[in-house]
């Protein structure tokens, strides 16, 4: 080999190397030139080629099978507030049917005083009341279990946990689950709604049962609390008073299929895609536990301020 | 059907107390937002009619039943339920007339009047 053709094997060499140091740090898309000389040199880039193609193919597969497995896991979290929302819905259908036909009955007998029309005018705005409750909650439903673009946008703290609220409120309240919120105004943070909308009703599903497990009827409290740890970091708690969790419980809350719920009742998943779902936000969740005296799961997000946008 | 008519209604929900109020405004009706108002209303004097809600915060509409039974003799009872399949057997048997959620004032009203008739 002449020195000519060694320095020209080392430059593509150096390439190969390159693109094996890309796929390491995550980067698949490169591919390396294979030149017209088809030698062994060309055999190792095509077979790091065909490897990164792979790779990227199996990725893919992963991210869609993530995206299932959140996407089951939101749909299940539903099912965990469906018996609340069914009453929730109920409730405003029977009074707007109810006041329907008490205006029809006023209709059909004849509206005799200006005070007969107002009545029927009050009647008309708790129609229109209730059936507005019903939109409400019958939109934020299907907007929660539609399956959302993976775009991350700034997003009001506040705002998400009280949309997740539109969907847990008649659940805690049926249970004497009192919930108090401590939220810092304006706290943004950056990411997916619907996804974070999943983590605190994951979160706040677990926090009525452990309080149901330990107090039953008499139910219990929940405080919900933001702050701020630095410029770019926030923190969200969520403690509760119930049951409470051992150290061994504890240190399987994140793993998949880890449940301490009965049978047919917990999918075991919730905690693990909230984790995956914090992560994917660049966060992190940590949790605190004393058996027989409560728990706290504290959130960790990167905290947006509106001026990073002009950045 | 008068004003001699005593009824109780119970639920959670104001406004479900405001429309059955209206509904039966020919009737003595008496309201309670939870079970253990309504048991104090119970056991104050007797009704002729209880019309209670299931799941409210704090005991269940059904812990009513008994002590209606016990304090107003020949009670009629209506529950309105959308769970009717998770109540127990026995408790199916105390009640009068299940009114399955959602329900229409008219239909309620039909099957109060209807089982009132009937008792007479």
């Amino acid at each position: 080999m002449t020195e000519d053709k060694l320095q020209f094997d080392r430059a593509r060499f150096e390439a190969v190397l390159d693109s094996l140091e890309s796929m390491v740090v995550g980067d698949l898309e490169r591919e390396v030139a294979i030149s017209e000389s088809r030698d062994e040199l060309d055999a190792l880039a095509h077979g790091i080629n065909v490897l990164s193609s792979e790779l990227r193919y199996r990725l893919r597969e992963l991210q869609a099978a993530q995206s299932s497995l959140i996407q089951a896991g939101k749909l299940a979290a539903l099912g965990e507030v469906s018996s609340g929302l069914a009453h929730e819905l109920n409730n405003p259908l029977t009074i707007a049917a109810g006041y329907i036909q008490h205006i029809r009955a006023s209709l059909e007998a004849g509206l005799r005083s200006a005070e007969d029309c107002s009545l029927l005018t009050a009647y008309l705005q708790k129609v229109e009341r209730n059936l507005d409750r019903m939109n409400t909650i019958i939109r934020h439903i299907m907007e929660f279990a539609r399956e959302s673009k993976p775009v991350k946008q700034p997003l009001l703290l506040q705002q998400v946990i009280e949309k997740s609220l539109i969907l847990m409120n008649e659940q805690l309240r049926l249970r004497n689950v009192r919930i108090e919120m401590t939220l810092q105004s304006g706290l943004m943070t950056k990411g997916n709604e619907a996804k974070l909308e999943q983590v605190f009703i994951n979160l706040l599903t677990n926090a009525r049962d452990a309080i149901q497990s330990a107090h039953g009827e008499a139910g219990g409290q929940i405080h919900v609390r933001s702050k701020v740890l630095s410029r770019t970091e926030l923190a969200i708690e969520i403690s509760d008073t119930g049951i409470g969790m051992d150290g061994e419980t504890l240190s399987k809350i994140f793993q998949p299929f880890f449940t301490t719920k009965a049978p047919g009742r917990g999918t075991g998943l919730g905690l693990s895609i909230s984790h995956g779902i914090v992560q994917e936000h660049g966060g992190s969740i940590s949790c605190e536990s004393e058996a027989g005296r409560g728990t706290t799961f504290t959130l960790y997000l990167p905290r947006h301020l509106p001026e990073d946008a002009n950045l | 059907m008068s004003l001699n008519t005593r009824m109780l209604i119970v639920d959670d929900e104001p406004e479900i107390l405001e429309l059955l109020t209206l509904t039966f405004r020919g009737f003595s009706t008496e309201t309670a937002l939870d079970s253990e108002s309504a048991l104090e209303l119970l056991r104050a004097r007797p009704f002729d009619v209880l019309v209670t809600d299931v799941r409210m915060p704090g005991a269940s509409g059904l812990s009513l039943i008994d002590h209606a039974r016990a304090s107003s003799p020949g009670i009629l009872i209506f529950v309105m339920t959308g769970h009717y399949q998770e109540v127990p057997r026995d408790i199916q048997d105390k009640v009068s007339r299940w009114i399955l959620k959602p329900f229409t004032v008219a239909s309620l009203r039909k099957s109060v009047y209807e089982a009132l008739e009937a008792r007479k």
